[in-house]
Parts: C-alpha cells; sequence; structure tokens
C-alpha cells in the first residue's frame, strides 16, 4: 500500500511523535482518510529542533486551533531585525518584507494606519500582533532555511539549517521509496520550500510518485530566487522527481500562502502550466492552519484520488 | 508488595488501559493483589484509588471488584475505595451487595461531606438500577426502589444545590414515575431541571463547568423537553471527548431510564452519535444493535437537525454510525432448519470474489460453519443452512442452493455461499484494498451473533495486533461463538473473517511464543482463493 513522507512548516511544534498523530487525525476526521486504518505508512520528517530549543507545548503551536495563535511571549528570539546580517541576506529580506506589505519587524502591538493597509491585508480578519509575529517566524525560519544558518537550538549543539534538514528529508524519502506502492510528500509551509528544494537541487533525494503543497511560499520571487540554480519559472517543475501530479492546495486568506497564491505559472514543465493550483477555504481566522487545509474537501478529494482510495 | 512495586505496576496498568489491553489488566490485577497478601500492611491510598479508576475507565468491572475485594481484605478500606469498590457491585449487577456497603459507607459519612454525598448518590443509583431491572412497575419493591432512589438523591441535592448530578437523576426518576403512573412523592421535576440548567449555563459560561456537568445540563435539558438545548450540550459534551465509562453512562441512562431507542424520532439521534463516539472510544463491552431507524430517509430526514447543530463533526458521527448500521443489515444468522444457531454470514458482491459468479450477493462463512462434506462436529450441510437476517424485520430464513467455495478449516476456513434470494435494499459489504497498519493503535469491529444471539458489535478492546498475507490477529475478545463474523476496519470496509480465538494463539512471521488474540483470515486471501478455482475443493 502507500506511503506518505509528511514535512511540517514554519515555527516551533510539539514532539514528533505527537505531531504526527496531530496530522493523521487532522486528516481523519470527519469522515476523512484514515491511513491506519486504509494501511497506508507515514513518516514526518520533523526540523523544528533545529531551530527550536524544546518541543513546544501547545499542541500544533502555529499550526493549531485559532485559540492557539493567542500569543503570549515568544517561545526564542525570531527577531531578525537586530541580527548581523550579511549585505545580500539584508536586501534579499527587505524584499520579502516587502511583500508582507507592513514591517514584519516592528513594535508587535503596533497597527498600520488603514490608509496603510493593501486591500489584500484588509480582508485578513487577523490581529496585527499575531500576523506581525508569523511574519517574524516566517521570515527567521525561511532565512535561515535558505542561507543556510548555523542555529544552536540547544548549547553545544549547532546544525547549519539547510544541511541538516536537506539530509533528514532525503533520508526519509529514502525510506519511504523502499515501501510498497505509490509515495507520496506531503508539504506544509516552510515545509513545501524545503521539500521543492530537494526535489529539485539535490540530486540523491530519490524521486516520488505524487506532490502534494499547502500553504506554500513557493510564490514569492524571493523563494525563487533562492531556489537558483534549479529553479527557472519555465521548467520549475521537478520532473525528474515527482513522477505524477504536483497538487498545491492555498486559501487566498491564508497570511503565507496568500501572498502570491497560484503557483503553476512559476513552476512549468518547458513552458507548460503543470501544477494544479487548487483553492480551498479553510474556516475560522486562522488559514494557514495545517490542520485546516488536511481537513479540507478539496485537499482529501485530490489524496483519495492519488490513493485510489475511499473514504467514510 | 513495596510502593514502588505497586506504583510500577499501577503505571502498567495505566499504559493497558490506554489500549483497553483488558487481558494484560486482568494479569496486572493479579500481581498486584498477590502483593497486597504478602504485605503487613495496606496498599497506600492514593495507588489504590488511581488503580480503581483506571479499571473503571475500561470497564473491567469484574477486576475492579476483585481488587476492591482485596484492599478491603486487607486493611484499606478508605472511603474513596469503599465507593470504588460499591461501582464496581453496581455495574456488575450485585445489587443488594452494593446497597448494604453503601448503607454502611452512608452511616459513617455524614451528608454535605464528600464522600457522603457521593455514598447517597450511589445509593439512590443502585435503586435506580433495581427499579429499573424490574422491567415491570407494579412488581413487587419496584415502587419502593423507585421511591428510594429519588429519596436519595434528592437529599444530597437539597442540601447542596451545587450537587446537580443528583437532583437531574432525581429529576429523571420523578420524570419516569409520571411515566409509568406511580405516585411519588417529590418535587416538580421541571422546576428541578431549570434550576440545574441556569446553574450549568452560567458556570460554562464562566469556563468552570467540568464533564459531568454537560451530560447533565444534556439531561436535564430533555426533562424540560428543550431538543435543540439538549443536543447543543451534547455536542458540547463529545468534544470533551469522554471516556468510555462517561459514555456508557450517559448511554445506559437514555436506554434504561428514558426507554430510547436509536429510531426514537425525538432523541434517537443523540444515542446515535453517543454510540458511535462510544465504538471511538472503545471499552469493554459489545454494543447490541437490535433496533435501526425504519427507513434511511427517516434517519436522514431526522439527523439532519442534528447535523445543523453539530456541524461537520456531528455529521460524521451520524454518517459513520448510519454506515455501520448499513453493514449490520448485511449480516445473517446462520441455522438449520429447525432455528439452531450455527454461527454467522455477510453478504458480498459476488463478483468481488470471482467475475463469473456474477453481481448477485453471495453469503459468507466459515467452512467449520458450513460445508459440505462437514468440516466437523457440529458443521452443517449447505442443503441444512439457512440464512436469518435479524436486522430485516418480516423476512423469512432464506435458503442456502449452492456451495460455491470453501477451505476447510486449517486452510482458509471459508465456505462461500448462494442463497435463494437477496434480501432487497441491502447493501454487500465492501472490501478494504489492504489490512490496516499493524501499529497497536487500529481499532476493528467485529459484527455477528456470538453463541447464536442478538447481533452485536465487538466492541471490546479491538485492537489489531499483527497480520500476514492470510492471517489477522486482533484483541477483540469476541464472545465464542461469532464464527463468520465479518471484521472491519475504522471505515466500515472488509478485511478479514472471524474464525478463532485463543489464550495461546502462535504469533506470525515464524516469531515464537503465544498471546492471546482471536484470528481472522485476510480477505485478500479468500478473494484470491475465490478468483482461483475451478470449482469446490
Amino acid at each position: 500500500m502507500a506511503h506518505i513522507t509528511f514535512i511540517h512548516g514554519i515555527g516551533n511544534k510539539p514532539s514528533i511523535d505527537e505531531l504526527q498523530r496531530v496530522w493523521e487525525r487532522a486528516l481523519a476526521d470527519a469522515d476523512g482518510v484514515d491511513l491506519g486504518a486504509e494501511g497506508i505508512t507515514a513518516e514526518m520528517v520533523y526540523w523544528a529542533d533545529v531551530m527550536y530549543e524544546s518541543p513546544s507545548v501547545a499542541a500544533g503551536s502555529h499550526e493549531s486551533a485559532d485559540t492557539a495563535m493567542e500569543l503570549g511571549e515568544p517561545e526564542v528570539d525570531v527577531d531578525l531585525a537586530e541580527a548581523a546580517l550579511a549585505a545580500d541576506e539584508e536586501a534579499w529580506l527587505a524584499g520579502l518584507r516587502g511583500k508582507l506589505n507592513f514591517d514584519a519587524d516592528g513594535d508587535d502591538e503596533y497597527a498600520p494606519p488603514m490608509e496603510d493597509i493593501g486591500a489584500e491585508f484588509e480582508r485578513i480578519p487577523l490581529p496585527w500582533a499575531i500576523k506581525r509575529r508569523l511574519m517574524k517566524v516566517f521570515l527567521r525560519d525561511v532565512h535561515h532555511y535558505l542561507f543556510n544558518t548555523d542555529s544552536t537550538p540547544r548549547p553545544g549543539e549547532t546544525y547549519p539549517c539547510q544541511d541538516e534538514i536537506r539530509r533528514r528529508f532525503v533520508e526519509a524519502v529514502q525510506r519511504g521509496a523502499e515501501q510498497d506502492g505509490p509515495h507520496i510528500v506531503i508539504a506544509h509551509s516552510m515545509g513545501t520550500v524545503i521539500s521543492y528544494d530537494c526535489l529539485k537541487r539535490v540530486p540523491e533525494c530519490p524521486a516520488v510518485d505524487a506532490y502534494m503543497t499547502i500553504g506554500s511560499p513557493l510564490g514569492l520571487d524571493e523563494i525563487q530566487d533562492k531556489l537558483q540554480p534549479g529553479w527557472t519559472r519555465d521548467d520549475g517543475f521537478p520532473h525528474d522527481k515527482v513522477r505524477g501530479d504536483w497538487v498545491n492546495i492555498y486559501d487566498h486568506l491564508d497570511p503565507v500562502a496568500g501572498l502570491d497564491p497560484a503557483i503553476a505559472n512559476d513552476y512549468r514543465k518547458g513552458g507548460v502550466n503543470m501544477v494544479r493550483d487548487v483553492q480551498q477555504t479553510n474556516p475560522g481566522a486562522w488559514r494557514h492552519d495545517a490542520g485546516k487545509y488536511l481537513g479540507g474537501p478539496q485537499f482529501r478529494g485530490h489524496l483519495a484520488r492519488i490513493l485510489e482510495i475511499e473514504s467514510v | 508488595m513495596s510502593e514502588p512495586d505497586a506504583a510500577a505496576l499501577v503505571a502498567e496498568l495505566e499504559t493497558a488501559a490506554k489500549t483497553f489491553d483488558t487481558t494484560s489488566a486482568t494479569s496486572i490485577c493479579d500481581r498486584l493483589i498477590a502483593g497486597m497478601y504478602r504485605q503487613p500492611a495496606p496498599i497506600d491510598v492514593k495507588l489504590a484509588k488511581q488503580a480503581l479508576g483506571l479499571l473503571r475507565s475500561m470497564r473491567a468491572f469484574a477486576d475492579m471488584r476483585r481488587l476492591g475485594d482485596a484492599c478491603l481484605a486487607t486493611g484499606q478500606d478508605g472511603a474513596q475505595i469503599v465507593r470504588q469498590y460499591a461501582q464496581a457491585l453496581i455495574e456488575s449487577g450485585a445489587l443488594v451487595a452494593a446497597e448494604k456497603v453503601l448503607l454502611d459507607l452512608a452511616s459513617r459519612e455524614p451528608l454535605g461531606s464528600a464522600e457522603g454525598d457521593e455514598a447517597r448518590g450511589l445509593l439512590g443509583r443502585t435503586y435506580k438500577q433495581m427499579y429499573l431491572d424490574a422491567g415491570n412497575p407494579r412488581a413487587s419493591g419496584a415502587k419502593e426502589a423507585l421511591q428510594k432512589s429519588v429519596a436519595a438523591y434528592l437529599e444530597v441535592y437539597e442540601n447542596d444545590p451545587s450537587k446537580t448530578w443528583h437532583g437531574q437523576n432525581a429529576a429523571e426518576m420523578l420524570l419516569r414515575a409520571e411515566r409509568d403512573g406511580l405516585a411519588i412523592e417529590g418535587p416538580d421535576p421541571r422546576v428541578i431541571a431549570r434550576t440545574i440548567l441556569d446553574r450549568i449555563t452560567k458556570a460554562h459560561e464562566a469556563g468552570e463547568a467540568d464533564i459531568w456537568d454537560l451530560g447533565t445540563a444534556r439531561q436535564v435539558a430533555m426533562v424540560l423537553g428543550e431538543g435543540d438545548v439538549a443536543r447543543e450540550w451534547l455536542k458540547r459534551r463529545m468534544e470533551a471527548e469522554p471516556d468510555a465509562f462517561v459514555l456508557a453512562s450517559g448511554i445506559r441512562q437514555l436506554e434504561e431510564v428514558w426507554g430510547i431507542t436509536e429510531d426514537d424520532l425525538a432523541w434517537g439521534d443523540m444515542l446515535a452519535v453517543m454510540k458511535s463516539h462510544m465504538m471511538e472510544a472503545g471499552g469493554g463491552q459489545s454494543i447490541q444493535v437490535d433496533h435501526l431507524p425504519p427507513e434511511p430517509e427517516a434517519f436522514e430526514q431526522r439527523s439532519g437537525g442534528l447535523e445543523k447543530t453539530f456541524g461537520s463533526a456531528g455529521a460524521v458521527t451520524v454518517k459513520w454510525w448510519t454506515l455501520a448500521q448499513e453493514r449490520l443489515r448485511a449480516i445473517a444468522r446462520i441455522e438449520d432448519h429447525v432455528g439452531t444457531a450455527i454461527g454467522t454470514a455477510f453478504l458480498v458482491k459476488a463478483s468481488d470474489l470471482n467475475p463469473e459468479w456474477g453481481d448477485d450477493a453471495v453469503a459468507v462463512t466459515n467452512a467449520h460453519v458450513v460445508s459440505h462434506p462437514p468440516a466437523m462436529r457440529g458443521t452443517i450441510e449447505p442443503d441444512d443452512a439457512v440464512a436469518n437476517f435479524t436486522m430485516l424485520e418480516g423476512l423469512d430464513p432464506i435458503e442456502v442452493t449452492e456451495l460455491l467455495f470453501q477451505s476447510g478449516p486449517l486452510d482458509l476456513d471459508v465456505a462461500v455461499l448462494r442463497l435463494a434470494s437477496v434480501p432487497e435494499g441491502v447493501t454487500p459489504v465492501p472490501l478494504a484494498k489492504a489490512l490496516p497498519r499493524a501499529d497497536g493503535e487500529q481499532r476493528l469491529y467485529v459484527m455477528g451473533h456470538p453463541l447464536g444471539g442478538e447481533l452485536k458489535i465487538s466492541i471490546d478492546d479491538n485492537v489489531l495486533i499483527d497480520h500476514d498475507d492470510v492471517k489477522v490477529h486482533y484483541r477483540a475478545p469476541t464472545e465464542p461463538g461469532s464464527s463468520g463474523s465479518p471484521v472491519f476496519n475504522r471505515n466500515w470496509q472488509l478485511i478479514a473473517l472471524h474464525h478463532a480465538g485463543n489464550d495461546r494463539m502462535e504469533r506470525l512471521h515464524g516469531e515464537k511464543g503465544t498471546y492471546q488474540a482471536n484470528e481472522g483470515i485476510a480477505f485478500k486471501a479468500i478473494t484470491e482463493a475465490c478468483a482461483r478455482p475451478p470449482g469446490v475443493g
């Protein structure tokens, strides 16, 4: 039967077992796809410990229910504003900050005047403090990965982020390739950047049968720029490593994916659009939640189609 | 036994409780009890209380009784221990013994103290059970038991109106007395219900309501006849993920005190939701199913209201439970011509087994239930067998006309039977594409007629242990006589044909040793064999 390799997104996470349980449950809940009952094996590529000292206590953290977004004190300093960065990194960050339409490094409590808020953001019913904090986490995690920054999550333990996370992903995909049946990668948020990077740019990463991205920031130019060499707009589809579909599910009001949600035109194969961009409306204010993506009808419909199963 | 030893055993029990591993729980209890008798001092009260609580959460009342007995016998007779012991007595039907133990406890613990109030509440529960067990309001002692039940509950509630559970029970029993035409002394149950509902609503708004409060609020809303309010409270309670014991209490209250069945148009949907959650939670019993919605459309229509209240989560459980009921309709009791029950059979689409057999449904059972020549003593010939679909009212047992395929008890233990007719409107059970993951966390569901009795769904400790290509081992202590039952995954797809259970089942994959397990034949192995024949043999 099939095998699924999951990879999580930005921010700290609960322990690997708990996180995988949360994801599988989100998939199975409400008459969804019950991997265990269907005999489908799965593995979570876990990288939160590369950037964070210890697993978060609140289940799901940045991916959990709306209530978990009532953020208290930051668990770690995720502020890149005062970090000493090289000139190219500063330039890159400035570009990405510009996309966010507000100053992500500002005072957490500051809300911009209404006339400064673009129509895009006006529609997002999230408190500014939450949005800004999320974007800080996003900027930091994506920066550390793409620039292979050293991270010391615990005393005496230092990782070059990209090298370490790439190694974990590629090894998990190698294990998945040894299983029977189709092998699918399901990636969320920052996990889509990591999985794409490996599938497109790491030669030893084995091929998979299908690729599903949810809540992905892969549409952003700044991220695409850092996926070169390898990525080009006309030949960005990792056709050597994705034998079947690449389905990209987004919610317009997801603050991460919503910046540039449809990606088919950015990841073509020989100049032809190949990625299936699918819009899904996640419930509630916090639309970036992995659980909400996994629980949505469009995502589940495509997963069931790829797995050739019927759920309850 | 030193305290660390006892603590280690209780920790083991906690692990067993998480997976409803009642077999291990019994063995842990044995060791705990043996250790208690070896020590000069009684077991620590906290450990004893924790162990009894764990057994209660698994509904392992026989073990709970044994452990309670040992605690009391070795001098650990704290009020909490006595109360839990009494609870085990009630749950296992020893009502007179429970009454004596609780009367003694109530004389020790004053009204208004935590344990005194609990003891009186359990006394109310004991008398309530005596009344319900009588099954006849005019039976000798029945009215007296009902009056005592109301009095015990009311004594606590009137002394302390924050004891809403006691008040709710008093209100429900007073309402029951009205329905049964018995004149019982007491206040208007609706006044009690309104007071309690207001109180819990306030507590809930202040974030102070616990899981029992949610159940109490649902039940008093029912006393007031406020269906939408009751469903809202049920939703809140299900969201709090109650354990099997909590769910069973609610189900029992609906079935026994209210006399509700799933086809009850006013309240049956709530029972369906609770039963489906119970099956998810697992926990120590089979659910007997003897009521189906009269028409699927009627159920659909009725569950519409529930879906409105429950949103997608509620719709799921109703849908899931509806699917379970659809499977039940495809299950028959195999009987001989004089009605002796032999085993269970179920319908599958013939073409799922062999394309040449056509699109009609055929019945599948064990070869040790039906085969030619009879595989063993007690097996009957196809000519002597009929299929009795007990869930389908007004349908006579259907003759077996042909043995399409069989494989002996030591091989696949299967017989495929063509019936003289196929009941209308019954969906054959669908086959799973693959066996569930053998990761110790997958639940299975076995449906059948244990010992030829009523159709039951086994939800007891039903965890998949291991499988290979032919055999599936699961820890679902199906009652004896479940031969020929279908084994389903959580999506109600067929994965195996149940055929045996053994305390010393040999492990799979050539591993040494044995364990307590049931064994089914992987249905994929059966479909492959059926596609291969020619003919029987």
